[in-house]
C-alpha cells in the first residue's frame, strides 16, 4: 500500500478521469514532495496521462487508476526503486515503491503497470 | 515568490520551499513494523524509505521469500539498497508525522552530474534540497536569501 495524499483519501472523485496527470520513477529514496517526485528523485517520467473514471475496486470499494505506461521517458542512469503520481504542477498524489527495483539507462524507455488507488470498503 | 499551493512555494524556480515529512529511523522490530506504529507499506519483505529490504530472512519459506531473496541478490550486484535486518535501524517516511513533526524542506536548483544515454557524463539542473525548518517564515528567509532576495 502506497502513500496517497490526504485530498485523494477524502475525495477521491477529484482524481477520476482526471488529465495531464504526470507518473516518475525515483531513486535514491521514497519521494516525500512533489519536488523529490519530479525533480530531486527522478529518473524518468511520463506525462499527459488520463486517469480513469471512479470504478469498482479488485476486492471491494471504489478505486481509479492512472493508465499502465509503456514508453516513459527515462532521463537518467539510475536503479529506479519508487514512483509518484502527481498532477505534474505542484502535488503529490501518492508514491510508491516499485514491486522490484529496475535498473534504467538514460534515453531509453521504461514501462509500469497502471496504479491503483483505492478507498477500501470498511471492514 | 509565488505560492504554487499551501503547501509549495517557488521563488522563481530556483528555489524552492515544501513542506513534506521526514525520513525517520526506527529499530527494526515487530513492534515498530506493527502498522499503528508505521505505515502499512513497511513490513517484513518489503522495502524501507531507502530501498532497503526489511528482514527477508525472517519471511516465511515460499514462493514470496524467494522472489525477494532474488531481488535482494540482485540489488547486491548493482551495489544498491541493501538489507536491514532485526534491531538494525530502518527508515520510515513517517507521513502522519507521528514520530517527527513536517518540516519546510529548502530546494535549491543546482547543476548536478548524471550519466546521458551515451554514457557520458553531463551536467542537468535539478531541485537539491540544501536544508529544511520547522519554521515556515524561518524557511522562506532561509530562501528568499538563497534565491538573491527575490520576494
Amino acid at each position: 500500500m502506497p502513500f496517497i495524499n490526504d485530498a485523494v483519501l477524502d475525495n477521491l472523485s477529484s482524481l477520476a478521469s482526471a488529465a495531464g496527470r504526470r507518473v516518475d520513477v525515483c531513486f535514491t529514496a521514497e519521494p516525500t514532495t512533489y519536488t523529490e517526485a519530479t525533480s530531486t528523485n527522478s529518473c524518468g517520467n511520463k506525462t499527459g496521462l488520463a486517469m480513469t473514471a471512479l470504478s469498482d475496486g479488485a476486492v471491494d470499494g471504489r478505486r481509479v487508476q492512472a493508465p499502465a505506461i509503456t514508453d516513459g521517458s527515462v532521463t537518467a542512469t539510475q536503479t529506479a526503486g519508487w514512483w509518484g503520481l502527481t498532477d505534474a504542477a505542484s502535488v503529490l498524489h501518492a508514491a510508491g515503491a516499485l514491486s522490484s527495483s529496475q535498473a534504467v539507462t538514460s534515453g531509453n524507455t521504461f514501462t509500469l503497470d497502471a496504479i491503483s488507488i483505492t478507498n477500501r470498503d470498511a471492514a | 515568490m509565488e505560492w504554487l499551493n499551501e503547501n509549495l512555494c517557488t521563488f522563481d524556480e530556483k528555489v524552492r520551499v515544501e513542506l513534506g515529512p521526514q525520513i525517520v529511523e526506527l529499530d527494526c522490530t515487530d513492534e515498530n513494523l506493527c502498522d499503528t506504529k508505521t505505515h502499512a507499506n513497511y513490513c517484513i519483505g518489503k522495502r524501507d524509505a531507502y530501498g532497503r529490504h526489511i528482514r527477508p530472512d525472517d519471511m516465511p519459506e515460499g514462493d514470496a521469500k524467494t522472489a525477494v531473496m532474488l531481488e535482494v541478490q540482485r540489488d547486491s550486484n548493482r551495489g544498491v539498497y541493501g538489507v536491514v535486518g532485526q534491531g538494525e535501524k530502518m527508515a520510515c517516511v513517517d507521513w502522519r508525522a507521528r514520530k517527527a513533526p513536517k518540516l519546510w524542506k529548502i530546494y535549491e536548483s543546482q547543476a548536478v552530474e548524471e550519466i546521458d544515454s551515451k554514457g557520458d557524463v553531463v551536467e542537468v539542473q535539478k531541485f537539491v534540497k540544501v536544508d529544511e525548518r520547522e519554521g515556515k517564515e524561518d524557511a522562506i528567509a532561509v530562501a528568499t536569501e538563497l534565491a538573491g532576495g527575490l520576494s
